[in-house]
């Protein structure tokens, strides 16, 4: 347009108005989310349920409704906490955080009632069963997952957000709330419990 | 260098292997194989899958969630005295700007907004413009913007569809009904006002323009930071322009269409023009009377203008069709001149002369500009 100023509907066509340019930041989403704005939640939610639906199943070894209630709640929590995100860490990050949180605090014993439940009369079934062919690798995986599974719910997250969601440690230490020197305990410990319960499990 | 910490050789795995480790570890079986066998298990945890939700999985849990947030909204703030009120949204304003400023991953090559936006709840708005022309576009609501000591060259605007304000070492709150100004406060500084049909107009702080409505008594819609009745009103600016009010009152209660309407909006802010194009579709069919839809469908050919979208030029040419009387033809016209100029030279003039007379200045220039690039294509041939 002309010196004088680009103004909206038109500047739409200039090819050097990309669409990166008018994004809103996840930062300012999260403003929006501060005042209630649930168009921002569902903005956020575009953008990041994959990764929270992935950093989820990861962590809290559950089945496919149970992810999608802890999803929900993570994001409601975020809707509720948006006041307090500073910015520390990126929102992906913090929504990791959020996630973590609730399952420990919120809804982790509802899963294990649930799945306990579950495998009373059922085995489980928590992914697609690998196929015959890619049996033995299917059999590993169900070992690590179990392995995974049975660690102690913080060197989990810890092990799931350094390892697995390559976050550093500091950035692990910022969401959880924790020093950075308790977060590599906690690695170690996780490294040398999966370990062993996988030695155990070969055996 | 003697063994390492067990934690310290882990932690290497993540936080990387300096040169005096690397050393130790070319000396040293015992380590090399401890982290040898850590980096395998961290190998075959990674081949864990992991849960991907389909779209219609996503979308559902997005419904769902959406309609929770709503349930579960917080109360609306509490109206609070006037005399705090600035200091409320300059707080505010500090506190986003804090955010926004440190923002963990700013784009390099851009200037640094001189601008904080507040929006409230509900709000839709788009930041269009960065530093150092700021623009952003209020399509509904109530924004509070804050606008720092500009340097020279430096603008910052706030659009609607009938009005533009400018700010300077500024703060004011922002409300906008379907694209519509509806009310200025000024909290500090100015704000020079061009509204519709009216002559510019500077605004001081302390200063609240309304619109003129044209039904008498129209109660004024409340912002969070509206006055309380104990307080005397301050003297309103001179009203300037007369805007016929839109057929429906406000109410709490949104309807449907002013629902998709503004997740529409908070879609295109996001930067994903297709979904928002797919959404004010659904929001104009969803109530095809409503006067929204005129908007709602002047927004989806916008945005598929924006994605590039083969059929942004027709959406744009049924709009013209279907709303020949729109306040939004000459904005229409010029957009879809620009998106056939290299196919049809002649369509593409008869849109830029029609859009050539239009009330805003911003569209008149673009049709003249596009006037001008067809002239000069013609000299070329």
């Amino acid at each position: 347009m002309t010196a004088g100023g680009r103004v909206i509907p038109i500047r739409r066509l200039e090819p050097a108005a990309s669409a990166e340019d008018t994004q809103l930041s996840d930062a300012a989403l999260v403003a929006a989310c501060a005042v209630g704005d649930s168009a921002a939640l569902g903005v956020l939610f575009d953008r990041h349920h994959r990764g929270v639906y992935a950093f989820l199943s990861r962590l809290a070894g559950t089945d496919e409704r149970d992810l999608d209630d802890l999803v929900q709640a993570t994001f409601l929590q975020a809707l509720r906490s948006a006041k307090r995100y500073r910015g520390d860490a990126p929102v992906h990050r913090w929504l990791f955080g959020i996630a973590a949180h609730i399952v420990s605090h919120h809804v982790r014993s509802e899963i294990r009632r649930k799945s306990f439940q579950t495998r009373l009369a059922v085995h489980p079934r928590r992914l697609p069963t690998e196929p015959s062919v890619h049996a033995e690798r299917g059999q590993l995986i169900d070992r690590v997952r179990r392995a995974v599974d049975d660690l102690p719910h913080k060197q989990k997250v810890v092990y799931v957000m350094c390892e697995l969601e390559e976050m550093s440690g500091v950035d692990v230490a910022k969401v959880l709330g924790m020093r950075e020197g308790t977060v590599w305990r906690l690695l170690y410990q996780a490294r040398v419990a999966l370990r062993s319960a996988l030695e155990r499990r070969q055996a | 260098m003697s063994c390492p910490n067990p934690v310290a050789l882990s932690r290497a795995l993540v936080a990387g292997v300096d040169d005096r480790l690397r050393a130790h570890l070319d000396t040293c079986a015992r380590c090399s194989e401890e982290l040898a066998a850590h980096a395998a298990i961290v190998g075959a945890t990674r081949q864990l899958p992991t849960f991907d939700p389909s779209e219609d999985h996503a979308r559902n849990v997005r419904v769902s969630l959406i309609r929770t947030a709503r349930t579960q909204a917080p109360a609306a703030r509490p109206r609070v005295v006037w005399g705090f009120a600035a200091a409320g949204v300059l707080a505010a304003a500090a506190v986003l700007a804090f955010v926004v400023l440190r923002e963990p991953e700013p784009r390099p090559m851009q200037a640094a907004s001189r601008g904080t936006i507040m929006p409230q709840e509900g709000a839709a708005l788009l930041r269009i413009g960065n530093a150092p022309d700021e623009v952003v576009r209020i399509a509904h609501g109530t924004v509070s913007v804050k606008v720092a000591k500009l340097e020279r060259g430096e603008r910052f605007r706030v659009m609607t569809g009938d009005a533009e304000l400018e700010l300077h070492d500024g703060a004011c709150d922002v409300t906008v009904e379907r694209d519509h100004l509806h009310t200025v406060r000024v909290i500090a500084g100015q704000v020079i006002l061009r509204a519709q049909g009216a002559p510019p107009r500077t605004l001081q702080a302390g200063e609240r323009w309304q619109v003129e409505l044209a039904v008498a008594e129209e109660p004024t819609v409340p912002t969070a930071h509206a006055p309380p009745p104990s307080k005397p009103a301050r003297k309103p600016a001179t009203k300037s322009i007369t805007i016929k009010p839109t057929p429906s009152a406000p109410t709490t209660a949104k309807r449907p269409i002013e629902l998709l309407f503004e997740e529409g909006w908070a879609t295109l802010a996001a930067g994903n023009a297709s979904g928002a194009a797919a959404i004010f579709e659904r929001a104009a069919k969803s109530a095809p009377n409503d006067p929204l839809a005129e908007d709602a469908w002047f927004w989806r050919a916008s945005a598929l203008a924006r994605a590039k979208s083969p059929a942004a030029a027709n959406a744009l040419d049924a709009f013209i069709a279907r709303y020949p009387n729109s306040p939004r033809l000459g904005e229409a016209s010029a957009m879809l001149g620009w998106l056939v100029i290299d196919s049809d030279l002649d369509r593409a003039e008869k849109l830029f002369k029609a859009a050539a007379a239009d009330r805003v200045g911003a569209v008149r220039a673009s049709a003249n500009k596009g006037l001008a690039a067809i002239e000069q294509r013609r000299k070329r041939r």
